[in-house]
């Protein structure tokens, strides 16, 4: 049970800059989530708050303790910290059984036998392990394996709970059902959680809040709802949903609203985070799931928006629904829709406020 | 449900309190194993030098230095014979060892000669057998008086090979050192990608082409690598040249460095030393040119992703004429001189003039068992195998441990300093171990007892036991002792319990390895053994030397046997096979 706090953490492996000076505060029994594509330094981030890692520069502190301090030249060994870490390999020792597994960290405690017992009993029926306790790690699947790997972790109470993608070594569905697991019960343990993915769906359904990391930074800071209606910039919106974008500049602007020249030529009305000046080189980020598709020139009544005629380049069966690449003057944009097309046009709605642009850089 | 939140006691187990030393355990153990590293490596290195830059012994009072030791050695006419025989036995073992050890791997490894995996067991029997041994046998078979030099004189009327000659010890040595090639050569045939062959067959090469423009092409880092390795136990070899050599007036570096030591009444340390470094200076250089070998070897490895069984060539009848000639090696080089071996053994006196019933003995078999310095020599070998054996792996895993799982900080010196030995031949070792007994007299006490041969062992054998240990622990996955760390265990408590418990089979393997180098060793042992304190192979030394030739063949068909049952044994209780 902690608040966590990370201020200024720096990570360099030589010449390389892995994770750059970054922060957050984690609340005591919040869920937060590390979201970003592989090498973006979350596995690094949360390494140095396992103690498996030195930081470079930064701190690290747990309520009133100073876990690391690179100004005071303080480095608590992960030993010390008394946090729990899933790892993605699971990292379960196959030489001893689930008991002993659990049975280990207890040991370190100095715990007497009885209530050694006691607990691991609670912990494995906590996952629902309880009559696996025999067994040896390769005698379990997957999903099995996952479970007594938290179980480990939870069985001797660490302070923080760090887990480093441990659903993506199981199969589709069995992810799906391990992330409602293990949603479920942090909420009922209200145990500080640290979550390492890449998988954007995972950390919109389990997280209170996300940090979005790309090369060592953090780009955005926010709850899920937050960081996908409104990413802060490209790299968001594309990494957060597949997003489609179209260059232009900036005509006017109004109200949170925008009129943008297409590069290619056209025009689109996108929502604008801040006023920006006209002439602005701007990129417009647009979901597929927020354009809607017709064979006709029909324009929803009411909303803001911008109707363009785009040429069908392709078209794939995705089970729910058909994937269609469109062709807007030079731009190209991924849409979806339950509908079928034939012929090579189509209409595309684009919402304003479903079209977001953002300032070029 | 108990274990939520509510029911905890707020706060309490957030940073745990481990007790406070100004020094922590790991830190602890890791300089203790540096340090111990360090000492044993460097220890008897340093001595060596020192003395080959002294014109009289370390032990005396005055000490004046210079060259001269180094310029005797290459200006004597008879010691620069001895540095031109080193070489030359030293190219032509591994001409010979390579061309054996290659054909081996081919014929056995790749067609479809009949008889193969029989012949296969038998090729590297002698990697188990002492060359000493291996070469009393052919002493015993091929010598001047052997038994298949006397038939061959007196019911043929013709001369064999004079095996007093360097031709002779170079075959000799040869055919002890094939097996090592060819378990390098079929280990590396065994990872080739067998597509590489098939894509030849397929472009229209015969068999035999594509062995030879593919498979054989592809051995070549393998062979290179032996071959150094040929050439560097040429350098350093003692027993063959001592039994063949030394009568014929043929002198090498190892045998004068032997007769130096067990010989001499007042050896020259001076020259001793002087040899000693050049050897290792040798040494170094061949580890070198091994490193560069391995280094340009990317352009032979082939990855073919999963380990496929190598397709037999059918090389059609030539496979007889192959099984003949594989069969007349194993017979020649191997067989014939064990049986004649252990036929001295229980013969009073072996000739083919009377038939060899009529002298039939046990004498030297209860000689053996009852005379008080062969049971002190038995029990002396299995307690530097055994205790010495222990205390080596012991040392070897939590030295890999520190070199491989831990943030110590000169953790790459010391992978170099552990592989220093390599270039240090077994009887160099063993003078340098001396030399820091007399130079630093509190070490004085380990003088005449078998922990001074168990150091010196341990030194020697430390990169092949290392060597041998260290791709298990590096297999193992850093997520399991560092989850260990993260669950509250130290650095030694997670590696003991993460790591090396779990590579308990490779450790075992690694006992069994160090217990046989330890168990056959005797060229270390030669200036450092005393009264109370000889090994298995000093003692044949002596017996040879006194021309007791039933007690040699009794003691080596007693350690030959003890280490096939050892061998045996552990592949059947622990399922731990031993290669090379």
């Amino acid at each position: 049970m902690a608040d966590l706090v990370v201020d200024g953490l720096v990570k360099r492996f030589g010449m390389v800059t892995a994770v750059n000076n970054v922060s957050f505060h984690v609340k005591d029994g919040e869920f937060f989530s590390l979201l970003g594509p592989s090498g973006c330094g979350k596995s690094t981030t949360l390494a140095a708050l396992a103690g498996l890692d030195r930081p470079t520069e930064g701190s690290i502190t747990a309520d009133a303790n100073v876990l690391f301090d690179h100004r005071s030249n303080r480095f608590l060994p992960p030993e010390a910290r008394n946090f729990g870490l899933v790892f993605q390999s699971y990292a379960l020792w196959p030489h001893i059984t689930v008991e002993q597994n659990l049975e280990f960290p207890l040991k370190l405690r100095r715990m007497p036998k009885a209530e050694r017992q006691q607990r691991i009993r609670e912990t494995l029926e906590l996952v629902e392990m309880a009559d696996m306790a025999e067994r040896y790690p390769h005698q379990l699947s997957g999903g099995q394996q996952q479970r007594v790997a938290l179980a480990r972790t939870l069985v001797y109470r660490p302070a923080v709970l760090l887990l480093d993608e441990p659903l993506s070594n199981l199969d589709a569905k069995l992810r799906d059902r391990a992330r409602v697991w293990l949603s479920e019960l942090q909420r009922r343990l209200k145990i500080t959680t640290i979550y390492v993915t890449h998988d954007q769906t995972e950390a919109l359904a389990l997280s209170d809040r996300i940090a979005i990391m790309n090369k060592g930074e953090i780009v955005q800071l926010g709850t899920p709802s937050e960081v996908y209606e409104r990413p802060s910039d490209p790299f968001v919106a594309d990494f957060i949903g597949t997003s489609s974008f179209v260059q232009g500049r900036i005509k006017d602007c109004a109200g949170g609203q925008a009129r943008i020249e297409i590069n290619g030529g056209g025009e689109i009305v996108a929502s604008i985070r801040e006023p920006l000046p006209a002439g602005c080189a701007v990129t417009v980020a647009v979901r597929p799931e927020n354009m809607r598709l017709s064979a006709t020139e029909e324009r929803p009544s009411g909303d803001a928006g911008t109707l363009l005629r785009a040429s069908i380049l392709s078209r794939s069966y995705g089970g729910a629904r058909f994937h269609y690449l469109v062709e807007i003057g030079q731009h190209t944009l991924r849409t979806e829709t339950q509908a079928t097309f034939e012929g090579g046009h189509v209409w595309v709605w684009i919402p304003a406020a479903g079209a977001l642009a953002f300032a070029s850089r | 449900m108990s274990i939520a939140a509510a029911d905890r006691p707020p706060g309490a187990n957030l940073v745990r309190m481990l007790p406070k030393s100004p020094v922590s355990r790991a830190a602890l153990i890791q300089w203790t194993v540096a340090a111990v590293t360090l000492v044993l490596v460097v220890g008897p290195l340093l001595p060596i030098f020192y003395q080959s830059l002294l014109e009289g012994p370390l032990y005396d009072a005055e000490r004046v230095t210079s060259f001269a030791n180094y310029t005797e050695v290459f200006s004597e006419p008879s010691l620069l014979q001895a540095v031109q025989n080193t070489f030359t036995l030293a190219f032509l073992n591994a001409f010979i060892s390579t061309g054996i050890g290659v054909g081996l791997a081919i014929l056995i490894g790749r067609t479809n000669m009949p008889a193969r995996r029989i012949f296969g067991s038998i090729a590297i029997l002698p990697i188990m057998i002492s060359h000493l041994v291996l070469a009393f046998g052919w002493f015993m078979s091929y010598g001047p008086a052997g038994y298949i030099t006397m038939v061959f004189k007196n019911v043929f009327h013709l001369d064999v090979l004079n095996m007093y000659s360097m031709a002779g010890i170079a075959l000799i040595l040869g055919v002890a050192q094939a097996p090592l090639t060819y378990l390098y050569c079929a280990g590396s045939t065994a990872l080739a990608d067998q597509n590489l062959e098939d894509a030849a067959r397929t472009c229209g090469a015969t068999p035999g082409r594509a062995l030879w423009a593919v498979t054989l092409p592809l051995m070549m880092p393998a062979i290179a690598y032996s071959a150094a390795l040929s050439f560097a136990s040429g350098l350093e070899t003692l027993s063959m040249p001592l039994i063949f050599g030394e009568s014929a007036g043929i002198r090498f570096l190892s045998t004068i460095l032997f007769t130096q030591g067990m010989t001499a009444a007042r050896p020259n340390h001076g020259l001793v030393a002087a040899i000693a470094v050049i050897l290792v200076v040798l040494g170094l250089l061949l580890i070198y040119v091994q490193r560069l070998i391995l280094r340009n070897a990317n352009r032979y490895v082939s990855v073919g992703g999963k380990a496929s069984r190598p397709r037999v060539f059918d090389i059609g009848p030539l496979r007889w004429v192959a099984f003949a000639v594989v069969l007349a090696y194993l017979l020649i080089g191997i067989i014939i001189p064990l049986a004649f071996l252990t036929l001295r053994s229980l013969v009073v006196f072996l000739t083919p003039m009377v038939p060899f019933w009529n002298y039939f003995t046990t004498r030297f078999y209860t000689d053996m068992l009852s005379a008080p310095d062969t049971q002190a020599a038995i029990a002396n070998t299995l307690f530097v195998a055994g205790v010495g054996g222990v205390i080596a792996v012991t040392y070897m895993a939590v030295l890999a441990a520190v070199i491989h799982r831990s943030a110590f900080p000169f953790r790459r010196q010391l992978e170099y300093l552990a592989l220093i030995p390599r270039a240090v031949p077994g009887i160099v070792a063993g003078v340098g171990i001396y030399y820091a007994v007399l130079l630093f007299p509190s070490s004085g006490w380990l003088r005449n007892t078998l922990w001074l041969i168990i150091i010196a062992y341990v030194m020697r054998y430390l990169p092949t036991a290392y060597g041998s240990l260290s791709p298990s622990i590096l297999a193992i996955s850093k997520d399991l002792d560092n989850s260990a760390r993260v669950m509250g265990a130290d650095w030694w408590s997670a590696t003991y319990n993460a790591v090396l418990k779990l590579v308990t089979p490779a450790i075992l393997a690694c006992f069994t390895l160090v217990f046989i180098l330890f168990y056959k060793e005797y060229s270390i042992a030669v200036y450092l053994f005393g009264p109370n304190t000889e090994v298995l192979g000093t003692k044949m030394l002596r017996y040879f030397i006194n021309g007791q030739m039933g007690n040699v063949a009794a003691l080596s068909v007693f350690q030959v046997i003890t280490t096939l049952i050892l061998v045996f044994l552990t592949r059947r209780l622990l399922g731990v096979k031993i290669n090379g």
